[in-house]
């Protein structure tokens, strides 16, 4: 049982992180964005609709608004920063940003968590899984199109789809 | 030029906005700031008779309580008309306004503090229904009155009609602009009495009028700031809660942190004006449109926001882009207590165009035509006088557009064994046997930029200069305001094309700089863009003079002096005069800047028979939807959409497509799920688990073709391009349910109970109440 | 621990998941003086197989359900809450702690027949879920596990909403067949404060269903959903009408949702298995080697209001 007033731990992106005074009832993202200045985190909803909010919470993609953050005592949670610089979480910011994934880019965090965990888990995953697995994720700015189209490149970069060039000598054109 | 114009050119903020790097306004946070929260009434129409603050202010850590009584300049703001309070005082005229404001040391005392407001409300009769406020007996809801404006458009000569008629109401919800990112301001009081605003808005001189005016400051005491936004679609051209941050950190002393949750902001920006709207339509057994008549009743809400310019664009486009002999078009925006209602992309448009859509499709089942060859029969050309007596001038490629999005080929048919793909998605579990496709169009048209008369404007400044390492540089300096479009992309690459420095670094947008005017109305990339292009070519002038001046170039060349140089490749060539230096060596003698204000062309405003020659340019697109639909639960998925779109001339091809596809999407979300659902005036949706937004499962990748007829007198031959699709998008989904399910259909958004038979007789429900025909809201156009 | 919390006096909050209570606390819809996060209380996120039953602890995830191959009728119904993230935290002991109208796992649950086991300082206590659903648990009380029979037939569970995916349910329906013990269970979410039991359509499919080969005729298919339709009519109030979709459509779609899910439970005689199985299991049916039913019976009469069809 946490009782109001005592500390906590955290492990974000790979630090440990003691939460001093906060609220009990605080959620993983007010802690987050509040106590701890980790903003990149962004609150959107605060109801667990919208994903702006994504992280990965002990290696599985969480809404941080539905998570109390007493509750994730312990628990490792890596944002968008804690991604790596290298391999996958590279390569879905670097096709956001080429494709045009990105316009007001406040989903955009959520997004490239959500991506990255999308296709750590399910590399060759199709368009229509890729949809209804993106779901919890809102995106006002782009309709999705170029989201759906920075995940086909993705997979390009990766071997798993064709290559355009590829896709274009193919006499059904792909 | 490298990322110069016409190059899918990446945004520069782009990095930081992938790692979660770049500010927000709501993730701005100074040392000791303190936290702001908003009282808001309860009660759609109440008098307020007594509101105590002196619990609140005694609580620990309350620094500061204001109210109406608190503000030092004029009482109300507003876009328009100033006639929305900064705080309620005499009466609460929404559910929703604010009341009051705390500023305490965190959130949860900020809470506590108002919770510590004691409040005596004495409800009134609300007028929530925007067609019975004009009636006679209805009670003034303001002292201004129940009619924000009235529109009565007059075309043709005598009166005719076409032998085929086809007539009814329609509705359209209340949308909301959900854009991500919740309102959020920080603000911090200045030494000289003043005050400096870190805010996520859309037009930050119109902010700093506003704020100033309430706050009783001369507005150079009041300096803003734009900090990251989070998406707007018309959401952030009004006050929220800058006036409340500003009088709470002049109060305080201290710099203020507010900020909205996902409920208060649905409370606290006015969003899209529901309407209701009755058209008759006839035509020749032949197919040629004869007259139209609409009267249309928009909502308002409580305050007059853009209540009197969004009813101008509904009723001015209320005929749609087709040639019409005769039009009598008659619109009234009206005052409820419902919450105020504003700008959102497409404003005033996708509404008619909703209507016109759907009136041409029933006049093509009328005559026993195509729906696509009975627009093209009638789409308005080039040299066309429109109904406000306007001669369309510029390119508008309707009939083109619609062959276009025609000959786009179809999905393959729905397919058996993929539940993700069916109405409902995966937990719907649909029978692919019972369900049917649709197919719909819609051609739309939509005004470019300011309209009836006003003297619209956008400043950009521009300095070129060497930075740290001797590389030209250019900086340039524009308060557009940046919500996610993509103007510093297009900045950028503007001024690369104009002064051939690749280095380009805007200034944050900020008041410091004349004003660019609001982003909204697809306007700033014509505007800001033809700002920032004037001010980059009055530097090559200067720096071109100067060159020539320090060359003894002749006066003729030094006056005139882009008529013999030229600025190639990082280096000033004049060919005449065999002249060729770098241009670092050119600046090497001191920075150059220029600034420049892009006026577009005059309009006029509309006479009493709503004549004139109200707007600066259209541009047109064709949506074509396709959907399913669950024959028995109503469920409808759309399974592709195609658009050709009138762009002008591309500067992003990147960038556009993004905008065409997000407009398609929000106008798919109004199409079948989106509404800000009121009950006596209360929102009773105000989240995103009861406010439905598409997810990537709803919205189909699009089908996109650009026609691209260079506009003449914009700069590079731009059309602004975000809202049209808004405006299609709907009408076309729409039509497509209406196909698929064989039945007319009255509200948007379409719900599955219009879809399905409910009542022993199998009618289609309830028409819109109040609504029915020409009698609402005044006299039947004979 | 509880016990301790509650001599204190205090407001004690047991979290279970948290996708639910969190967004309520911090609207201060919920006050908490003391939060109890079974997260990591290990014992409670173990799922496990009996001879007859299955028991699932109460922080068992959805994400933990789907897949799970014991219970193709639960796995279904917890594969389509919310979205991956709401899957990924939400609970078993959550969906029945926040208890809402339209709860995705309730509706199943409900015609699953499931017991809850609650324990508090006085002991466990397994209670039916009707029970403990008008019950509510006790001050002290803690959700800690759901025990199922083990399947004796196929299991259907499905949903409407406002869009294609991530939604909350409008009306949601589950049915369960027991071909051993010839039982017929329908449960309609989204239509009262709780998920309601069909007793009389059940009643009724029971006589029709041919148990011998698990098949109904189609025309019985049909009057199965006319009678879900009165029986929902019956239920005063149909909740909630507010911004989803009118007590009418409701009605009217649980009758639609009822007839489909109990054709895929029930192959209509008429045509059946026409079709191949698919990689999108539909039908959750425990008996290997059946192939997925075809579906005539779902016409636009299936269901008509107020039973006429």
């Amino acid at each position: 049982m946490t009782a109001a007033g005592e500390s906590y731990q955290l492990y974000v992106d790979g630090f440990p992180r003691a939460v001093v005074g906060a609220e009990l009832g605080d959620s993983l993202l007010s802690v987050l964005r509040d106590t701890l200045g980790v903003t990149s985190v962004k609150d959107a909803c605060e109801q667990g609709r919208c994903g702006a909010c994504s992280v990965l919470l002990d290696g599985r993609l969480a809404a941080s608004c539905t998570v109390l953050a007493a509750d994730a005592d312990g628990a490792r949670v890596v944002t968008v920063a804690g991604l790596g610089a290298v391999g996958l979480a590279r390569a879905v910011r670097a096709m956001f940003l080429a494709e045009g994934a990105v316009q007001c880019g406040f989903c955009t965090p959520g997004f490239v968590v959500a991506v990255t965990d999308l296709l750590t888990r399910r590399p060759d995953a199709d368009d229509e899984e890729i949809r209804e697995a993106l779901a919890g994720n809102i995106c006002r700015c782009t309709g999705y199109g170029r989201i759906l189209a920075a995940i086909r490149a993705v997979q390009r970069e990766r071997g798993i789809l064709p290559s355009l060039e590829e896709s274009r000598a193919r006499p059904d054109g792909g | 030029m490298r990322h110069g114009i016409g190059q899918s050119v990446r945004r520069p903020d782009g990095p930081a906005k992938v790692n979660g790097a770049f500010r927000y306004a709501g993730d701005l946070r100074v040392p000791g700031m303190l936290h702001g929260r908003t009282l808001r009434s309860p009660h759609p129409r109440a008098r307020i008779v007594r509101i105590d603050t002196a619990a609140a202010r005694r609580l620990p850590g309350v620094a500061a309580v204001v109210t109406a009584a608190d503000v030092p300049g004029v009482a109300t703001y507003g876009l328009i008309v100033a006639d929305q309070p900064v705080f309620a005082a005499a009466e609460a005229r929404y559910a929703g306004e604010p009341v009051a404001a705390v500023a305490a040391i965190d959130a949860a005392t900020a809470r506590r503090a108002l919770a510590a407001i004691e409040v005596d409300y004495e409800p009134l009769p609300a007028g929530t229904d925007p067609t019975r406020v004009l009636d006679p007996d209805a009670p003034a809801l303001h002292p201004t009155g129940n009619l924000y404006r009235e529109i009565d458009i007059r075309h043709g000569g005598i009166w005719a009609d076409g032998p085929v008629a086809v007539e009814d109401t329609y509705r359209v919800g209340m949308q909301d602009q959900a854009f991500l990112a919740p309102e959020a301001a920080l603000v911090i009081p200045a030494a000289d009495g003043g005050v400096d605003l870190m805010v996520a808005t859309q037009w930050l001189h119109s902010d700093r009028e506003q704020v100033a005016a309430c706050l009783g400051l001369p507005e150079e005491l009041v300096r803003l700031t734009l900090a990251g936004v989070g998406g707007a679609f018309g959401g952030r051209e009004d006050i929220t809660l800058q006036i409340h941050g500003a009088l709470l950190a002049r109060s305080a002393q201290a710099p203020i942190r507010i900020a909205y949750d996902r409920v208060e902001s649905f409370l606290g920006h006015p969003p899209r004006p529901p309407a209701r709207m009755w058209f008759r339509h006839t035509a020749t057994r032949a197919g040629e449109l004869v007259s139209v008549r609409a009267r249309l009743v928009f909502d308002g809400g409580a305050y007059t926001s853009s209540s009197p310019a969004v009813l101008a664009n509904a009723v001015t486009h209320a005929a749609g882009p087709y040639r019409v002999a005769h039009a009598r078009l008659h619109g009234v925006a009206v005052r409820t207590n419902n919450p105020p209602c504003g700008a959102m992309r497409g404003f005033g448009v996708p509404q008619v165009t909703i209507g016109h859509e759907a009136q041409m499709d029933r006049l093509a089942d009328a005559l026993g035509l195509d729906p696509v060859e009975l627009r093209v029969r009638n789409a308005v050309r080039p040299g066309d006088v429109l109904p406000t007596g306007q001669v369309l001038a510029g390119p508008l490629p309707a009939r083109e557009l619609l062959h276009l999005v025609a000959a786009r080929p179809l999905p393959p048919p729905p397919a058996a064994g993929s539940e993700l793909s069916l109405p409902g998605g995966l937990p719907a579990g649909a029978d692919v046997r019972r369900v049917r496709r649709g197919i719909g169009y819609a051609l739309g048209y939509k005004n470019l930029l300011f309209s009836e008369g006003m003297d619209d404007s956008a400043m950009a400044r521009v300095r070129l200069d060497l930075d740290e390492d001797g590389s030209p540089r250019v900086r340039v300096h524009s308060a557009c305001a940046e919500v996610g479009q993509g103007f510093v992309t297009v900045a950028g690459q503007i001024a690369r094309t104009e002064l051939g420095v690749e280095q380009v670094v805007l200034a944050p947008a900020d008041t410091s700089v004349g004003s660019a005017g609001s982003t909204s109305a697809s306007r700033q990339t014509w505007m800001s863009g033809g700002a920032v292009r004037g001010a980059c070519v009055a530097v090559a002038d200067r720096l071109l003079a100067r060159v020539a001046r320090a060359a003894g170039l002749p006066a003729r060349v030094v006056e005139m002096p882009r008529h013999s140089l030229r600025i190639v490749a990082g280096e000033i060539v004049g060919a005449e005069a065999g002249l060729r230096i770098g241009l670092a060596d050119a600046l090497s003698h001191g920075p150059v800047e220029a600034e420049f204000t892009f006026h577009h062309r005059r309009t006029t405003a509309l006479d009493a028979a709503g004549q004139g020659d109200p707007h600066v340019a259209f541009a047109a697109a064709a949506h074509r939807a396709v959907v399913d639909v669950d024959l028995d639960l109503g469920l409808v998925r759309v399974v592709s959409m195609a658009l050709a779109q009138d762009c002008g001339t591309v500067l992003n091809p990147l960038a556009l497509r993004g905008q065409v596809e997000g407009g398609t999407a929000q106008g798919l979300g109004l199409a079948v799920m989106e509404e800000l659902v009121t009950d006596g005036g209360r929102v009773v949706n105000p989240t995103f688990h009861d406010y439905l937004l598409p997810t990537a499962a709803d919205v189909p990748e699009l089908d996109f073709v650009a026609v691209t007829e260079p506009q003449p007198d914009a700069p590079y031959g731009v059309k602004g391009v975000g809202e049209t699709p808004t405006c299609t998008a709907t009408p076309a989904i729409v039509a497509a349910i209406r196909a698929a399910v064989g039945r007319d259909l009255r509200s948007v958004p379409v719900r599955p109970r219009d879809l399905v038979d409910l009542s022993p007789s199998g009618a289609v429900g309830p028409a819109p109440s109040g609504a029915d025909g020409p009698a609402a809201g005044g006299a039947t156009p004979r | 621990m509880l016990a301790a919390a509650h001599e204190s006096g205090a407001a004690v909050a047991l979290l279970s998941g948290g996708t639910d209570l969190v967004p309520a606390l911090r609207s201060g819809e919920r006050v908490a003086d003391a939060v109890v996060a079974l997260r990591r209380v290990l014992e409670l996120r173990v799922r496990g197989a009996g001879a007859d039953s299955l028991t699932i602890g109460a922080g068992v995830t959805y994400a933990d359900l789907v897949g799970w191959s014991l219970s193709p009728g639960l796995a279904r119904a917890a594969r389509v809450v919310g979205s991956v993230q709401i899957r990924n935290t939400g609970t078993v002991g959550g969906a029945l702690g926040s208890v809402r109208p339209a709860g995705d796992l309730l509706t199943y649950l409900t015609a699953a027949d499931a017991e809850v086991l609650t324990a508090s300082p006085r002991g466990t206590r397994w209670r039916p879920l009707g029970q403990f659903l008008a019950e509510g648990v006790e001050a002290d009380g803690l959700v800690t596990a759901v025990r199922l029979a083990r399947p004796g037939g196929p299991q259907v569970h499905v949903k409407i909403g406002g869009r294609q995916a991530a939604y909350p349910a409008i009306v949601s329906c589950a049915v369960v067949v027991d071909r051993v013990r010839h039982r017929v269970a329908c449960a309609i979410g989204g239509v009262g404060r709780l998920p309601a039991r069909m007793g009389g359509a059940e009643s009724f499919a029971v006589d029709e269903v041919d148990w011998t080969t698990g098949t109904i005729p189609v025309q019985a298919a049909r009057r199965f959903g006319d009678l879900v339709v009165e029986a929902v009519a019956g239920i005063s109030p149909v909740l909630p009408v507010g911004p989803g979709e009118s007590a009418d459509y409701r009605c009217h779609a649980a009758g639609v949702l009822a007839s489909r899910a109990l054709a895929r439970c029930l192959h209509p005689q008429a045509t059946r298995a026409t079709q191949p199985a698919t990689t999108t299991e539909l039908a959750t049916d425990a008996q290997p080697g059946t192939a997925r039913p075809s579906d005539p019976t779902a016409g636009p009469g299936a269901a008509g209001r107020g039973g006429g069809s």
